[in-house]
């Protein structure tokens, strides 16, 4: 029997993915295990096929709805131009992944309980640190002292001291208190910034954690000091849930504080599987600039096709689009559109003396367009993450983070086009026994 | 094949035909296996208390007919009646108004080339192409095992080994206790149970069965309400195993959706919104994916070199695509909604 109602639905949807998958499906696989290529080729061949006529169905009904429109009655017009087809097939393909998303969630409620094997996905490279730190959860009250230094292309500079304690007041609950300084300078020109903040974990289940804080930042320069209120909220199922609303101070330079900069932010990262080992990753995001100025609107939407390669590793493909709302002169770089294109590799690694390295990198490109400009040429994208845990003693741990990024277009607030950056973060751990 | 019958053979193969009123088709499935280029080891024809001469037609045939003491109630009793005396370590299950392609079993055979693998099953025609339901059941058939068929295969995971043509391996067969009557849809129960088991099952395209598909809308209406109510039933039966197979999970889930919420956007809300937005162009929603349906019907009408016969019957396909969609709805409001299953199994032709 045929289940379902072939042809319509998600249901096609999914098997063209499953088809124009099978390729990469059949790199990953063992030479002996693979189906010939013959067989690929002709199942992807049809897969196009079925693409290509899709289109040409949607071209012609947009040509045959144009030439109708006239002889036709008001009432019974069709939809106008290209809405109705493109709303379909993305409604379709959200479906799809919802429908998917769906299942896994499903699975993880079931199956929460049941020894799995090990399988880490990582959602966002934000993650990378609570994901780390998760791995090696212990109970014990810690204290946590951390500095570094932060270094740009447009000279600017930071030095962060910052210290931290947490504690915990049930099996799945912790509370914590941490307060940091930062010393931004660019150009002679310095200015402070004083952050406090109270946080708290939620972690009833292995893989769902809802994380809070709250607090507020004092920002410090010539023109005077004023507070803004920050904080955060983020709920994660791993792999396939990460929501994060935050606001937080923009502090980049001396200008960007000046400017009292802060960004009110929602993202959400969603993990679906594909076919076979692939994922599909789907990354979005708005957030509101505020400054003494202006409010400018940031909204950002991606998608990465990502193969787990290893139990602890990744690879990816990733697209991404960002777009301001206007351009601002607050001292925060806003092309009206930025567009990435970029292959990334996850990797995590393990001792058996409990030490831990992750190396997080992507290459690719980049372009942008300017305001009242068309997209101008791809350029480089590069960016590097990587982060070594070493125990010293049980509970306690020195970490060092190393990022860096250099790219023709920056996305991320940013004082300039052209963007280098790089970052070093030393931190000890120590558990209190 | 040589290096594969190293493995198995034909007469390593029982064949089993359940049969409840089948006189007028059991002897043309019959001759067919007989005519198999790997003969079985023996075909046994379960008639299941007929009414009619078809365990007469099947002995002058020369074939084994075991008859239970009653009647089973089911094709998935009368099978699993006849697993009794299957004595070889593959098993064959075919319906008694299937015939096979010559070199089918031999196809099959050679399927099984490694432990666990515990079932396979093949491509499936109808083997008469002339009414409006025969012929949206051609096309039907013509996408599914050109196109889903196969990339289920790819991922290791074909949705369902056909009941009307399938081969087991018999120990498998039997640890399952055969084939079970608890849905409607014995040959999916016994796919999604295999696969909880960790066992293998296989599609081989070139092994090709045609079973005589409904000819009449009366026909169809019992079997696409039993298939249907099958469906559903073993989605409520398995779906928490289910979880633990990969793309299997993603495959049922997205054909539940399909089969749900997809049909009754297609039945109720397409026409709803034509008419409420005074728009009949979204009634074009019914057959605007027909040119993508028709490229996996027209490559594998072209394998065949049938494609004036696919042309002419993908209109009827719509039909059908429509009516299968009602009755799956129906499917879910009895099963799920208003807790009336069906229990009672009704042939289909």
């Amino acid at each position: 029997m045929t289940a379902g109602i072939p042809g319509t639905g998600v249901g096609g949807l999914f098997y063209l993915a499953s088809a124009l998958a099978l390729p990469l499906r059949a790199l990953s696989r063992r030479r002996r295990n693979r189906p010939p290529g013959s067989v690929i080729a002709g199942q992807v061949a049809m897969a196009s096929g079925v693409i290509a006529a899709m289109w040409a169905t949607g071209w012609l009904l947009g040509l045959a709805l144009v030439h109708a429109r006239p002889l036709l009655p008001v009432s019974l017009g069709p939809p106008p131009g290209p809405v109705w087809p493109v709303a379909t097939i993305v409604a379709g393909a959200a479906v799809l992944a919802a429908v998917l998303l769906g299942v896994e969630v499903l699975r993880l409620i079931v199956r929460d309980g049941r020894k799995r094997g090990r399988t880490v996905s990582v959602l966002i490279i934000t993650a990378v640190a609570a994901h780390a730190s998760a791995a090696r959860a212990q109970d014990a009250p810690a204290l946590t002292v951390l500095v570094g230094g932060i270094r740009d292309s447009d000279r600017n500079a930071t030095l962060r001291f910052e210290g931290s304690f947490e504690f915990p007041v049930a099996p799945e609950v912790r509370l914590g208190a941490v307060a940091g300084r930062d010393r931004v300078a660019s150009d002679g020109v310095t200015a402070g910034i004083d952050r406090a903040a109270l946080r708290a974990a939620w972690r009833p289940v292995r893989h769902f954690d809802l994380t809070a804080r709250t607090g507020a930042t004092r920002l410090d320069n010539a023109g005077g000091a004023t507070v803004a209120p920050t904080g955060e909220l983020r709920l994660r199922w791993r792999p396939a849930i990460d929501l994060r609303l935050r606001r937080d101070v923009v502090a980049a330079s001396p200008l960007l504080v000046a400017n009292r900069v802060v960004r009110t932010e929602g993202r959400a990262t969603v993990l679906a599987p594909l076919a076979g080992g692939f994922k599909l990753r789907g990354i979005g995001g708005t957030a509101a600039l505020s400054s003494t100025v202006d409010v400018n609107h940031r909204n950002s939407l991606g998608g990465a096709v990502v193969l787990a390669v290893a139990p602890a590793g990744e690879v990816s493909a990733l697209f991404n689009e960002v777009r301001f709302s206007h351009q601002s002169a607050v001292g925060y770089f806003t092309p009206r559109v930025v567009q990435t294109v970029e292959a990334g590799t996850y990797l995590e690694h393990e001792t058996a003396g409990a030490a831990l390295f992750v190396l997080d990198c992507g290459v690719g490109v980049r372009r942008m367009a300017a305001w009242a400009a068309p997209l101008g040429p791809w350029g480089r994208a590069l960016r590097l993450y990587a982060l070594i845990a070493v125990p010293i003693a049980p509970g306690r741990e020195l970490r060092l983070e190393l990022e860096g990024e250099d790219s023709a277009v920056a996305t991320e607030v940013a004082t300039a086009a052209a963007w280098r950056y790089g970052s070093a973060l030393l931190s000890v751990r120590w558990g209190v026994r | 094949m040589a290096s594969l019958d190293r493995a198995f053979a034909g007469s390593d193969v029982t064949v089993i035909v359940p049969a409840y009123n089948e006189a007028a088709s059991v002897a043309d499935t019959i001759r067919s296996l007989q005519a198999q280029t790997t003969p079985p080891a023996e075909i046994i024809v379960v008639d299941d208390c007929s009414d009619d001469a078809t365990g007469e037609v099947a002995r002058a045939l020369g074939v084994t007919v075991v008859r239970p003491p009653a009647n089973t109630g089911s094709k998935a009793g009368a099978q699993t009646f006849g697993l009794r005396s299957v004595a070889t370590p593959l098993t064959v299950a075919v319906d008694a108004d299937t015939v096979l392609a010559t070199d089918a079993l031999a196809h099959l055979v050679g399927a099984f080339d490694g432990p666990g693998v515990a079932a396979a099953c093949g491509s499936v025609l109808p083997r008469h192409v002339r009414t409006m339901w025969e012929r949206g059941r051609y096309v039907e058939y013509l996408f599914a095992f050109t196109f889903y068929k196969r990339l289920q295969e790819y991922y290791g995971k074909p949705l369902i080994s056909s009941g009307c043509f399938s081969m087991y391996r018999t120990d498998a067969l039997r640890a399952q206790g055969g084939w079970s009557d608890r849905t409607l849809a014995e040959d999916m129960d016994l796919t999604w149970s295999l696969y909880q088991t960790g066992c293998e099952v296989h599609f081989v395209p070139r092994a090709v069965c045609y079973p005589i598909e409904p000819s009449c809308f009366t026909l169809m209406s019992r079997q696409l309400r039993r298939w249907s109510h099958g469906f559903v039933q073993n989605v409520r039966l398995h779906w928490r195993g289910l979880l633990g197979v990969p793309y299997l999970r993603s495959a049922v889930a997205v054909a539940f959706w399909d089969a749900s919420l997809s049909a009754a956007a297609y039945l109720i809300l397409l026409p709803i919104l034509a008419l409420l937005l005074r728009s009949p162009w979204l009634l074009l929603g019914y057959v605007i994916d027909a040119p993508a349906v028709i490229v996996p019907v027209l490559v594998g009408a072209a394998r065949r070199r049938e494609v004036p016969r696919a042309l002419a019957s993908v209109p009827a396909f719509f039909v059908l695509r429509t009516v299968n969609a009602f009755f799956f709805i129906r499917a879910l409001v009895a099963e799920l909604l208003l807790g009336r299953p069906l229990r009672k199994y009704e042939k289909g032709h």
